[in-house]
């Protein structure tokens, strides 16, 4: 194409400078502008923004099976087309202070309903459903030093597989030399698919190997359907892909991982969770669990020396730090 | 639905095995997944060994050993054994068992001043055998049944089966885990109607 241009080009301005007798006489300007055609450039269709779509059990398990069941267990039977909050979940100051699904500082206030306006009905398009989770860490030594954010921010990547954004101070503390603007954590929200990926990693694979936490509290849950759990440092190297690449980072990060909810009440929130297998925690269950460990004061009457001298030397101690 | 004064409480209980693999996907489905996956790898932050690993070290070279997935039929599903509760992986499987010669959910009575949910649990053991374990979905039944007697109330009730197998007793002559499809063979018309909006 450009060859033919150029060949018609070069002939024009021949035959023309043979016939003109000043250069403006020229047919075509040079340099020879290229033909132009409609289409542009293809761009990306990624979007980086949105979740891949990909294949997850978990979206399948909560299509198929959670969603019906949710309804059922979330469904106000009492009068479904006048949504009301359910007795026990209201919480009405001096009357049902026994519930102890309702923390102890809650005051009139928080749980007023008044002035909220109802929520809509339960129905089958309507269901509790989770959706996002947010994982977010925060580097106290970041105070002093920023640069130990790209540890946590890499980590954070590694493990979600989303690029994750820096979270800056909004207060003012001397005390810590915190600033506000200062960048202080590191933060990756979740959403669809990329979501139900990290839920299966971290059920499957991180949360059986946490050797002190057995479940999430009964009394979790910030009364709107969130619920935050907080991991130690320890539990990121559960995650394969820091495990497999373990001497790349200088240390591991603590992290919550925050599960957003369309849940109306911290009871869906945890009802939804423990259908993702996710383990819920209350005193029966914890009484459960230990007596099951035998944790027992019972002394062996067979037991050798030394456990005899180092449980002695323990009650004195414990002793000493009650003073 | 019969009068409160004169009816008779009864429960039946949807006994279901949730689908225990992921659905089969469409060639379209597929094609869909796999582009995406393209799509995405072609775009992912790269990873440059030399930055990371010293040069003469060993690094961590040992190649990953992927897990090989069971297949998707399993041998009841060509046998097609209906009392097992490896067939037919990918969908739910409902218990219908055979009382008086007539194929119905696992029906019971409830008794004075007992829950309804409890009744519920306690008839599908009763009449199924001790080794279920079973999950009720929560205490409300799910549906009131339009085949009952007049002068009695069936509550529909659902629960899972986590673990254990059937083994009729009393008066059960037979059992079978139906997907929703086969669940009109075994039901006569009347009962499959009452039922199919829940399957």
């Amino acid at each position: 194409m450009l060859r033919t241009v150029l060949r018609q080009s070069i002939r024009r301005s021949s035959t023309a400078a043979a016939a003109a007798t000043t250069p403006s006489d020229a047919a075509v300007p040079f340099p020879v502008p290229l033909p132009r055609d409609d289409v542009s450039l293809p761009e990306s269709l990624f979007r980086a923004d949105r979740a891949t779509p990909i294949e997850s059990r978990m979206r399948d398990h909560y299509d198929r099976t959670l969603a019906a069941d949710l309804l059922y267990l979330s469904y106000n039977h009492k009068d479904p087309a006048n949504p009301e909050r359910l007795a026990h979940d209201k919480y009405v100051p001096g009357l049902n202070t026994k519930n102890t699904a309702f923390k102890k500082h809650e005051t009139p206030r928080y749980r007023d309903t008044t002035m909220r306006k109802p929520e809509p009905a339960r129905t089958h398009s309507n269901v509790p459903e989770l959706t996002s989770i947010v994982v977010h860490t925060f580097l106290k030594d970041a105070v002093t030093n920023k640069y130990v954010l790209l540890n946590a921010l890499t980590q954070l990547e590694a493990i979600t597989g989303k690029h994750p954004e820096i979270v800056r101070s909004t207060s003012n503390v001397a005390l810590w030399k915190l600033r506000d603007g200062m960048p202080v954590g590191v933060k990756v929200e979740l959403q669809g698919d990329d979501m139900y990926q990290f839920l299966d990693k971290l059920v499957e694979l991180v949360l059986p190997r946490l050797k002190t936490w057995y479940g999430i509290p009964a009394t979790a849950g910030d009364g709107t359907g969130n619920i935050k759990v907080g991991f130690e440092p320890k539990s990121m190297s559960y995650f394969p892909e820091i495990e497999q690449t373990f001497d790349r980072y200088p240390f591991m990060c603590g992290f919550d991982v925050v599960f957003k909810t369309t849940a109306y009440n911290d009871r869906e929130a945890r009802t939804l969770l423990s259908g993702f297998q996710i383990p819920i925690e209350n005193a029966a269950s914890k009484a459960k669990r230990e007596k099951y460990m035998q944790k027992s004061d019972e002394v062996d009457p067979n037991e050798p020396a030394w456990m005899k001298y180092k449980r002695a030397r323990e009650a004195l101690e414990a002793k000493k730090k009650k003073k | 639905m019969a009068t409160a004064a004169a009816a008779a409480l009864r429960t039946a209980t949807l006994v279901v095995r949730r689908p225990l693999i992921t659905p089969t996907r469409t060639a379209f489905e597929q094609a869909y997944y796999e582009y995406h996956a393209n799509l995405r790898a072609s775009h992912e932050r790269t990873v440059i060994p030399d930055f990371w690993t010293k040069k003469g070290a060993a690094g961590n070279t040992a190649a990953i050993q992927m897990a090989v997935p069971a297949e998707r039929t399993t041998e009841a599903d060509t046998a097609n054994d209906v009392k097992s509760l490896d067939r037919k992986l990918e969908e739910n499987l409902f218990l219908v068992v055979k009382e008086g010669g007539k194929w119905s959910l696992v029906q019971g009575a409830v008794a004075e001043g007992e829950p309804l949910h409890e009744a519920a649990r306690r008839s599908v053991l009763e009449k199924c055998g001790q080794n279920l374990d079973l999950w009720m979905v929560g205490r409300s039944p799910i549906a009131l049944s339009h085949t009952a007697k007049d002068n009695e109330n069936i509550f529909v009730h659902k629960a899972h089966i986590l673990a254990g197998q059937a083994a009729p007793t009393k008066g059960v002559s037979d059992f079978a885990w139906v997907t929703k499809s086969e669940m009109a063979k075994f039901l006569d018309k009347a009962a499959y109607d009452d039922v199919v909006e829940l399957l």
